[in-house]
C-alpha cells in the first residue's frame, strides 16, 4: 500500500467549495450560451432586417402591382367590350341601308326628271365619306333646278354639286308624233 | 501529453521567519518551474497563527507576484499545531479502517475527538487478523479554521492543507528516485527542522525538532562579531561550513575555493567548523534518536540514505560530516538541479534552491481545475 495523499481541509468546506465551483461553472456556461444565442439572434435581426424590409417592400409592391394588373385587366376587358360594341356600331353605321336614300330620292325627284344611272360609293376602300353619283335627264332646266334645290335642302345629302348638264334634242317614240323634244342630261355628285 | 483536467497550484511553505512559494507548469519539454518567490518576515509571536497580522499582507504580496499565476494554493499545516503518531490497530469485523482508526486514536489525542480532524498518510497491514499500522495526523478543527481564515483573508483559495512529510516524499520521488528501502528525509529550516524515516509505503518516524540554520548563523555572528548581516553568515556556511572535518589531514588546495593563502584559509575553515560544530552535533544527536526509533520499529531496516533538503543544503560538507558520524550515505538535495526553470526565471540562482523544497513539493500536488 503506497503513501496516501491527505488533505486536512474540513470536508464540509471542500464539499461547499466544490458545489459552489460547479454551480458557478455551469451558471457561467449557461450565461455564455444565452449570450451566444442572444448575440446570434441580435445579429440575425440587425443584419437581415434590411433585407427583410426590402422583401416586405417588394411584397407590398407585388400586391399593389397585382391589384393594378387586375384593374388593367378589367379595364382592358371593358375596353374590348367597348371596342366590340364600337365595331358593331361601326358596321351598322358604315353599312347604311340605302333604302332610305332611295326613298328620299324618290320623294325629292319630280315627275319631269328621271335618273338613268345611280352610283353609290360606300368609301370603305379609300376610307373616305360615302358619295352618290346621279345621272339622269330632265325636261327642263327649271325642273332640274328644282330637283337640285330639293336635294341640297335635304340633310341626308351633303355637298350637292352639279357636275354636268347638257341639253339634247330627241324624238319622243312613244307618241308617234316625231316631234323633237328637248332634254337636259345631268350628272350630280353628293356625299351621304 | 498535457492533462487539462488538473492544474498546478501555487505551493506555499509558511515558516516561522520565511515564506517560500513555488509554482510549476507543464511545457513541451516537461515540468518546469514557472516562478519562485521568497519573503522573509519578523515574527515575535509563538506561532504562525498568532502572526496573522504580519502574514496576511505578506501573503497578499506573494500571491500578487507576477511570477505566480492564480490564487489557488496548496499549503502545509504548521507542525507546531499538528499531532502525529504511529498507530497499530486491529479492524473489527463490523467496522471499517476509518472507524477503527478513530476508536484507537482517542487515547493518543490530547483534545476532544469531536474537535479533531484526523487523517492517515500511511496505512500498511502488519500481518493477519486485520492488523494495521498507520501514521495518524490529528489537528484541532479550530486551528485549521483559523489557518484557512487567515489564508482566505490574504486572498488565497486553499485547495489542499498538506502534511510536510508527504510533501517531502512527493518531491523526493519526483526529483530523486522511487523509495525502495527506508530513507531518512530531513528538511532543515531556519528555526525548526523535520526528520522523518519513510519506506515505500509508510512513514516510520516523523519528528519536528527545534533546530535550524538560524542558530548557526547566530553563533557565527556572535563569534565573528558580524553586524547582524545574514548574508555574510550564509556565505560563510556555504564556503566553509564543515569542510575542515574532511581536510584535517589533507592539503587545503583540494578544496576548489578559496585557494589563496593556505594557512589563513585553514584557520578560517577551523574557526567556522569549531563555531558551528556543537550545533551540528545536536542535529546528529537528533538523527541518532530518530534512527534508533526507526530501527526499533523495523528491526532489519537498512537505510538507503539520508537526504538533506531545505537550508541544510547551504552548509558546506554537511553530507560528508553526517555520513561519517552516522555511517549512512548522505546527500544534500537541491530540487532546482532536478526541476528545470522556465525561461522567465533566468535570473534565479539555482544554488539557492534548497529552501524551496517544501514549496516545490506542495506545488507538485496537482488539483482539479474545477
Amino acid at each position: 500500500m503506497a503513501l496516501r495523499e491527505i488533505n486536512l481541509t474540513p470536508s464540509e468546506i471542500l464539499a461547499r467549495r466544490e458545489f459552489l465551483r460547479h454551480l458557478g461553472f455551469w451558471a457561467g456556461c449557461l450565461l455564455i450560451s444565452l449570450a451566444l444565442i442572444w448575440g446570434f439572434y441580435f445579429l440575425q435581426e440587425h443584419a437581415l432586417s434590411a433585407k427583410k424590409r426590402k422583401v416586405a417592400e417588394l411584397k407590398r409592391m407585388h400586391l399593389n402591382l397585382g391589384t393594378k394588373i387586375d384593374e388593367i385587366k378589367l379595364m382592358r376587358a371593358e375596353l374590348n367590350t367597348l371596342r366590340q360594341k364600337q365595331s358593331g356600331l361601326e358596321d351598322i353605321t358604315l353599312n347604311k341601308p340605302y333604302s332610305r336614300i332611295f326613298a328620299e330620292l324618290s320623294d325629292l325627284i319630280n315627275e319631269h326628271t328621271w335618273l338613268t344611272q345611280l352610283n353609290i360609293d360606300s368609301g370603305l376602300e379609300e376610307k373616305t365619306a360615302a358619295s352618290l353619283k346621279l345621272t339622269g335627264f330632265s325636261f327642263s332646266a327649271e325642273e332640274l333646278g328644282n330637283f337640285l334645290d330639293q336635294l341640297s335642302s335635304e340633310p341626308l345629302f351633303k355637298t350637292v354639286v352639279l357636275q354636268q348638264a347638257r341639253e339634247y334634242e330627241t324624238v319622243q317614240l312613244s307618241k308617234n308624233t316625231h316631234a323633237p323634244i328637248r332634254l337636259i342630261q345631268f350628272n350630280i355628285e353628293c356625299n351621304i | 501529453m498535457r492533462n487539462f483536467n488538473s492544474i498546478f497550484p501555487v505551493g506555499i511553505d509558511i515558516g516561522r521567519r520565511n515564506v517560500y512559494a513555488a509554482q510549476l507548469q507543464e511545457t513541451k519539454q516537461g515540468l518546469v518551474v514557472r516562478g519562485l518567490v521568497h519573503q522573509e518576515y519578523q515574527n515575535e509571536t509563538d506561532g504562525i497563527l498568532a502572526a496573522r497580522d504580519v502574514l496576511v499582507p505578506l501573503l497578499k504580496d506573494i500571491i500578487g507576484d507576477k511570477r505566480l499565476k492564480g490564487r489557488r494554493v496548496v499549503v502545509n499545516f504548521p507542525a507546531q499545531y499538528l499531532l502525529s503518531f504511529p498507530l497499530n490497530f486491529q479492524v473489527g469485523k463490523e467496522e471499517t479502517v476509518e472507524t477503527a482508526i478513530l476508536r484507537h486514536s482517542r487515547q493518543y489525542i490530547t483534545f476532544p475527538l469531536e474537535e479533531a480532524i484526523i487523517d492517515y498518510p500511511s496505512l500498511a497491514p502488519t500481518g493477519d487478523d486485520n492488523k494495521f499500522r498507520a501514521s495518524i495526523i490529528a489537528v484541532r478543527r479550530e486551528h485549521v479554521q483559523d489557518y484557512l481564515s487567515m489564508l482566505r483573508k490574504a486572498g488565497l483559495t486553499v485547495e489542499v492543507v498538506d502534511f510536510a512529510v508527504s510533501t517531502l516524499v512527493r518531491l523526493h520521488r519526483y526529483a530523486h528516485t522511487t523509495i525502495q528501502n527506508p530513507i531518512i528525509l530531513c528538511n532543515i529550516g531556519d528555526t525548526q527542522s523535520q526528520l522523518s524515516i519513510v519506506t515505500q509505503d509508510s512513514i516510520l518516524v516523523q519528528r519536528q525538532i527545534p533546530w535550524g540554520v538560524h542558530m548557526l548563523r547566530k553563533n557565527l555572528r556572535a563569534n565573528l562579531e558580524l553586524s547582524g548581516d545574514g548574508d555574510k553568515t550564509k556565505v560563510l556556511l556555504k564556503e566553509y561550513g564543515l569542510f575542515y572535518e574532511d581536510c584535517r589531514d589533507c592539503s587545503i588546495d583540494e578544496n576548489p575555493e578559496p585557494t589563496t593563502d593556505t594557512d589563513e584559509a585553514r584557520t578560517m575553515y577551523r574557526a567556522i567548523y569549531q563555531i558551528i560544530n556543537p550545533q551540528i552535533e545536536e542535529l546528529v544527536h537528533e538523527l541518532h534518536k530518530v534512527i534508533g526509533y526507526g530501527r526499533s520499529e523495523q528491526q532489519d531496516a537498512i537505510f538507503d540514505g539520508i537526504y538533506i533538503y531545505g537550508q541544510g543544503t547551504f552548509i558546506n560538507h554537511l553530507d560528508r560530516y553526517l555520513e561519517k558520524r552516522l555511517n549512512i550515505h548522505t546527500r544534500l538535495m537541491n530540487p532546482l538541479t532536478k526541476v528545470a526553470l522556465s525561461d522567465d526565471n533566468g535570473s534565479v540562482d539555482i544554488s539557492e534552491g534548497g529552501p524551496f523544497s517544501l514549496a516545490l513539493g506542495l506545488a507538485l500536488r496537482k488539483v482539479s481545475w474545477l
